[in-house]
């Protein structure tokens, strides 16, 4: 054979192999995968995914209308109806309305995935625990790539508060579905909760990348600003929250918190100003928050009279609220402070089924409480191991807990320095510095107790 | 003319039986077509990189770097002037999120990118130094991944991949060629799929792990190729010496382990790696055992060169040995050590510079010795091909950059807006590419193929002078022994066509004299032209062994090609030819070229040959005229008859010379004697002959016994002529006419006379029962008979070749066309009827050679009495 002869033959072969590299690669892009749902309706599936992409991107609101239309398309497509009962709490009437959808559709057509699914609805509208965490880890065991059941799985250890098995089951999750962001938050609350804050902020960060046109992120972010000093990035977050969803309560919450930690009181009572008129955070009012956050501020201003006044009058008192404690014993009112103790303590007595992490929560506030009304008597040896076993059973940076930690550590610092534990104190310092650099300077502590300035005898 | 010789041309017992290699040479033929299944699958390979990474899409201006032990998509470098660039996007950087999405792994990526368009600004979610991550926004452009280095390392790869192809394309059956083809599209893939930059698409990691198993495998095939090149003068010698036998055993027969190791050795850690992550620390891809491997195998490979370079015996082959063995080691090594010490941030252009600009010198030291050396036999056909491949580049290079000037002077005008402007820019393109390209070529040609354009000179001018040449010896000794003077042939041989069997006109005396015909090879000889390789006719040799047996006889004798010399008309003989003094064979150029001169040569045979016979023909031509004038003196100026009698004759030869005759037997004093007029079996010098031979057996018996009957003649000259034993006879007549009207005649094998009346009826003459010519049987048994004429009544006797003239449609003339003609009213003389019949037949004939000769004897009778007629013109 000549050259051009082999040439020829070789180009030939070369197209034919181009033709079948080509068919071979659109083979595997294109090749179906096994039927996940027993709906045959391509577009019902479509809109179903579209909906479970936005779900787990936390894009409720569009993951509720993607659903709502696949299940119109294909009326005995279960799956849409399974994860919109997600979106409500099981005894919202738009759930058990759901349910009942679930239950007219004929279980005969059902695969066993969808069988499962609908198990898991039906026993969480019921409330019936033990039957719902066995539906779970079923569909989680049997169907891993299915979101709900893994979720929900690792939820059930999240509310365990068991972190080494939440944190696996999350991480496992995120590798298989990088977009699953409630993994991604939970993820970072965890590194958060664990002092692992760079990890957590890329959690964050993460989570705000997927979600950016949501509010909530940007949120999360400002909360963990707040915690670690940022303050100014802390404010940008809140703002980029608000200008997502101008009534967002958690970023004005996130703003007076924010405030309370750097002194700007004025702007603070702004915010409860404004947060009082937003319609959508009146549970916050009910719930007697509002009134006692601005209890809060008086007494940070200097006005622990006009403070004790008006949480005298806030709705739904709490029988052993922090704030109303702290401004009980600013005030003077000790026996007062020692009774709202005696609650609290009689309260852990009979409440036995708490969960580890509510009890340890609650005998934290009680050693804090404890400390505060031992310092105003002069017992301040007493009070710094009291300040301390208050924050020995405090393990989360989450929400109010972080003020709550931090304002304990800064007591517990002061009292330290009372007592003339210098080392101890100077060891505290560092630790809340490196934690958070700006708090000691603008957390303006005096105000908020009866502890007097360091270096002065106590009163 | 020589006595061909009865044994066949070499018998068996003379014929060495066939090496170990032409059997072997079976097994090759469907190895090279696998070899060149392989490196067609390697060529669409690469093809398929280079298209992925060619083509144009929404993209971002990244390029990732390679085998990211965690998986992550990590940036090796931006495009100057993309969207990514433009952005800040640094190497080192990790993607982490593409268009608010979470990015997996590449083919992730590939998917969040081609749902936005060109144009588009998408976030990029980035990690810079391993900490902050931080949100970008990316504008993606259309363009494609690869760039300027890499159009570099495909180039390199498929300079290896072409010099390879040529390689084994020229010794397809040489084990080291074949090596050398498996190590070039190694080095192809190597190179094409492994150093591609990295993309997103999905079919990266497809490549990529094609590139990783192709540098696996390279390195086996490195130290076998260098085992075996330039010679495996150290396996030889380690065999001789009987030393190392288990290393023989490995670099002989055990190759297939040596390749195998290094991917189990892969397989093993990557295994290990997959189960207990973290635990192999993998460089560059692939396991740091591999690369370990791989330099045990470079260096035993540059061992074993060594080793060869100090046992060959040729300067020359040390030298070239050399070369290659200093170009793959400056090339090699620093590929080797700067894929192993180089980290990924410093690949973009660092390694460039230091890895792959050196890779060069093993492509190109490998073509240099090849082309300088005659490495692997090859010769200056890959030179050419080199300098035409180079050429053609230069000239397609040429008219890209005139077609970005056109495009640029006329770039905004409206005849550029014009749909037609790019068809008019192809077409001008098209008509100008090749002949700019030939001019190129000439002058090319002539500067650096000098010694080749005038050995393709001097074969033009040989097959002219031959086709020029019209003596017969002249073309052979031009064949014979100019041509092996021009192509360094120890010898060549020319058999020429001589009946069944091929004569040698000039060659060697250990060749035989004559050839038969052997037909398979005739055929398969007649169906490929030109000139064929003795060792490529093993499949013909396989089915048939009288062939295998002459083409190992003319093997054993030296003879390596052979070729048929034919023209369009006709099959003329055979053209053997030796090997060459230089040892090397014919290049498949110079094949060509000699093949068109073997059809120049064989045209001038042919004419040569036919000259010959011309010049024979003519001598025969001269000769028979003689015969025919002999012929004619024969026959009788002027016959006679008897009283009262006239009569015309006429003999008209079919040919120069003729069977037919008519004489007058000198019988009888005072009385004319008989005439007899004959026809012999057989025409030209056979016939004539016989003819003469007949004539003078009747004339010797008449002069001898002048009394003899007719009947008694006839049978004596029966006898005679049988005794020659010529097996031809001869159809006799005889007439003899008395004064008292009446006519003796006798027949023997002649059509019967006609008599025509004086009224002008015809009728035929009745005859004896005995009439069988003369010379058929021994014995006669022939009488004559008498019959009597009226004053007025013509005889006519005559030869069959009256009633056998044919016409130009093939009609014979026939005995009612003559009947009819003898009829006419208007004959009175025997020389009317003789000259009405001759011209009948003229008239019939158009112009139609007789097919036999024409004889008549027309007799008739004359109250006029004696009468002397002239022989008829």
């Amino acid at each position: 054979m000549k050259l051009w002869q082999y040439l020829s033959l070789a180009a030939l072969l070369v197209i034919g192999i181009l033709a079948f590299a080509y068919r071979c690669t659109l083979w595997f892009v294109t090749r179906e995968e096994p039927r996940r749902f027993s709906t045959v309706s391509t577009a019902a599936l479509a809109e179903f995914d579209a909906g479970l992409d936005d779900f787990v991107r936390t894009y409720t609101p569009d993951a509720m209308e993607h659903f709502e239309r696949a299940w119109e398309l294909d009326s005995h497509f279960v799956a849409p109806l399974v994860y919109m009962t997600q979106a409500y709490l099981s005894n919202d009437p738009a759930a058990k309305d759901l349910v009942e959808r679930l239950t007219k559709i004929d279980p005969r057509r059902l695969n066993e995935r969808e069988k499962l699914m609908v198990e898991l609805t039906i026993s969480r509208s019921k409330g019936d625990q033990k039957a719902q965490e066995a539906s779970i880890r079923a569909l989680a065991e049997r169907f891993p790539d299915e979101p709900l059941g893994a979720l929900l799985l690792c939820e059930l250890d999240w509310l365990a508060r068991d972190w080494d098995r939440a944190e696996a089951c999350y991480q496992k999750m995120i590798e298989r579905d990088p977009q699953l962001l409630t993994a991604q938050l939970r993820l970072g609350q965890i590194a958060m909760s664990r002092d692992r804050f760079d990890e957590a902020e890329a959690r964050f960060i993460t989570y705000r990348y997927v979600a950016a046109d949501q509010a909530a992120p940007h949120a999360t972010l400002g909360h963990l600003y707040t915690l670690l000093g940022r303050y100014d990035e802390s404010a940008a977050a809140f703002a980029k929250a608000l200008a997502v969803k101008p009534d967002y309560c958690d970023a004005f919450v996130g703003l007076t918190r924010l405030d309370l930690f750097m002194g700007e009181l004025e702007a603070g009572m702004k915010v409860l100003e404004q947060l009082s008129k937003i319609p959508t955070c009146d549970y916050l009012e009910s719930w007697g928050y509002l009134c006692r956050r601005r209890a809060l501020f008086l007494q940070a201003a200097g006005r622990a009279d006009d403070a004790y006044e008006l949480v005298q009058t806030c709705a739904s008192r709490h029988p052993f609220d922090m704030t109303e404690h702290r401004i009980l014993v600013t005030v003077g009112q000790l026996e007062q402070a020692r009774q709202m103790e005696e609650r609290l303590a009689k309260s852990l007595a009979e409440s036995p089924s708490l969960g580890p992490e509510e009890k340890a929560f609650q005998e934290s506030l009680q050693h804090h409480m404890a400390g505060s009304r031992l310092v105003a008597e002069g017992r301040v040896g007493e009070a710094c191991d009291a300040y301390q076993k208050a924050d020995n059973g405090l393990l989360l940076w989450s929400g109010e807990i972080t003020a709550f930690r931090l304002a304990n550590r800064a007591f517990w610092l002061r009292c330290l320095e009372l007592a003339g534990r210098g080392d101890e104190a100077e060891r505290l310092r560092a630790e809340i510095n490196a934690l958070n650099p700006k708090f000691l300077d603008k957390y303006d502590l005096p105000r908020l107790t009866s502890i007097p300035p360091a270096g002065s005898a106590p009163g | 003319m020589a006595k061909p010789d009865s044994s066949p041309p070499f018998s068996s017992s003379s014929i060495t039986p066939l090496p170990p290699k032409a059997s072997a040479s079976m097994t090759g033929s469907l190895v090279t077509p696998l070899l060149l299944v392989l490196g067609l699958l390697a060529f669409g390979v690469a093809a398929l990189s280079i298209t992925d990474v060619m083509v144009a899409r929404p993209y971002d201006g990244i390029v990732l770097q390679k085998n990211q032990p965690d998986g992550k998509l990590r940036v090796l470098s931006t495009v100057p002037g993309s969207g990514a660039f433009e952005a800040g996007i640094k190497p080192g950087d990790v993607i982490q999120g593409i268009g608010r999405y979470r990015v997996r792994d590449a083919r992730h990526a590939a998917e969040l990118i081609n749902r936005h368009r060109s144009g588009d600004k998408i976030s990029y979610l980035i990690q810079r130094d391993g900490q902050r991550l931080q949100e970008v926004e990316i504008r993606l452009d259309r363009r494609s991944v690869g760039g300027g280095p890499y159009f570099y390392v495909c180039t390199l790869g498929f300079l290896f991949f072409v010099i390879g192809l040529f390689v084994l394309v020229r010794q397809p059956n040489l084990l080291a060629s074949r090596v050398f083809f498996v190590m070039s599209c190694l080095f192809l893939l190597f190179l094409v799929c492994r150093l591609r930059p990295a993309s997103y698409w999905g079919i990266d990691s497809f490549l990529q792990s094609i590139g990783t198993f192709a540098f696996l495998l390279l390195a086996p095939a490195f130290l076998h190729f260098f085992v075996l090149f330039p010679r495996p003068a150290w396996l030889e010698s380690l065999e001789a010496r009987k030393r190392w036998p288990v290393v023989l055993w490995l670099l002989r027969k055990g190759w297939i382990w040596l390749y195998v190791l290094p991917e189990a050795v892969f397989a093993v850690r990557w295994l290990i790696n997959y189960f207990r992550p973290g635990a192999i620390e993998w460089v560059g891809g692939v396991p740091l055992s591999s690369w370990f491997l791989f330099a045990l195998y470079l260096i035993a490979g540059f061992a074993a060169l060594r080793a060869n370079t100090r046992f060959v015996e040729s300067q020359r082959e040390r030298r070239g040995a050399l070369i290659v063995l200093l170009g793959s080691l400056f090339g090699l090594a620093p590929l080797a050590i700067a894929s192993f010490f180089l980290t990924a941030g410093e690949e973009t252009t660092t390694f460039l510079l230091v890895a792959v600009l050196p890779l060069a010198l093993v492509p190109l030291t490998f073509a240099y010795a090849i082309v300088r050396f005659q490495f692997l036999d090859i010769q200056f056909i890959l030179r050419r091909s080199l300098l035409y491949t180079v050429t053609t580049a230069l000239v397609t290079g040429l008219y890209a950059v005139g077609i970005a000037l056109v495009n640029v002077f006329f770039a905004g005008s409206s005849m550029a807006a014009k749909g037609l402007w790019p068809f008019a820019l192809a077409l001008g393109v098209v008509l100008l590419f090749d002949p700019l390209r030939r001019r190129i070529q000439e002058l090319l040609d002539r500067s650096f193929f000098a010694g080749r354009s005038r050995l393709q000179n001097a074969l033009t001018d040989l097959g002219e002078a031959m086709t020029a040449q019209l003596d017969l010896q002249a073309v052979v000794g031009d064949l014979v022994d100019r041509l092996p003077q021009l192509l360094g042939f120890q010898f060549s041989a020319l058999y020429a066509l001589r009946g069944e069997e091929l004569q040698r006109l000039a060659g060697p005396a250990e060749l035989p004299k004559t050839i038969p015909l052997f037909p398979d090879l005739q055929r398969h000889l007649a169906k490929r032209k030109g000139l064929r390789r003795l060792d490529r006719l093993g499949a013909l040799t396989f089915r048939s062994p009288e062939t295998a047996n002459f083409v190992q006889g003319l093997q054993s004798v030296g003879v390596e090609s052979i070729a048929n010399l034919a023209s369009r008309r006709r099959f003329i003989g055979l053209a053997l030819f030796s090997g060459r003094t230089s040892k090397t064979p014919l290049e498949d150029e110079e094949l060509d070229l000699l093949s068109r001169l073997l059809d120049q040569a064989a045209l001038a045979l042919e004419t040569a040959l036919l000259l010959e016979e011309t010049a024979k023909q003519a001598e025969l031509g001269r000769e028979l005229e003689i015969a025919a004038t002999i012929q004619a003196q024969l026959l009788p100026a002027e016959v006679q008859v008897s009283e009262g009698w006239k009569v015309a004759v006429a003999c008209r030869p079919a040919r120069v010379v003729g069977g037919d005759f008519y004489s007058q037997l000198p019988i009888g004093a005072h009385c004319a004697g008989p005439l007899v007029f004959g026809d012999v079996s057989g025409k030209s010098v056979s016939g004539a002959l016989m003819m003469m031979a007949a004539h003078e057996v009747l004339f010797s018996l008449s002069l001898a016994m002048p009394e003899l009957a007719p009947d008694r003649l006839f049978e004596l000259t029966n006898r005679r002529l049988c005794a020659l034993g010529k097996r031809s006879f001869v159809a006799l007549g005889y007439f003899e006419t008395r004064r008292d009207g009446s006519l003796l005649y006798q027949i023997a094998g002649l059509p019967a006379p006609l008599l025509r009346k004086a009224d002008g009826r015809v009728s035929e003459l009745p005859l004896a029962e005995h009439r069988l010519p003369l010379g058929a049987l021994p014995h006669g048994g022939y009488s004559a008979l008498e019959v009597q004429l009226e004053p007025g009544d013509i005889l006519i006797g005559y030869s069959d070749g009256v009633t056998d003239a044919s016409s130009p449609s093939g009609e014979f003339f026939g005995e009612e066309r003559l009947f009819d003609v003898v009829r006419a009213p208007f004959l009175r003389t025997p020389d009317d009827v003789l000259r009405a019949v001759l011209a009948a037949i003229e008239t019939f004939a158009a112009g139609t050679p007789l097919y036999d000769d024409v004889t008549l004897v027309v007799v008739g009778r004359d109250c006029l009495g004696r009468d002397t007629l002239e022989k008829a013109p």
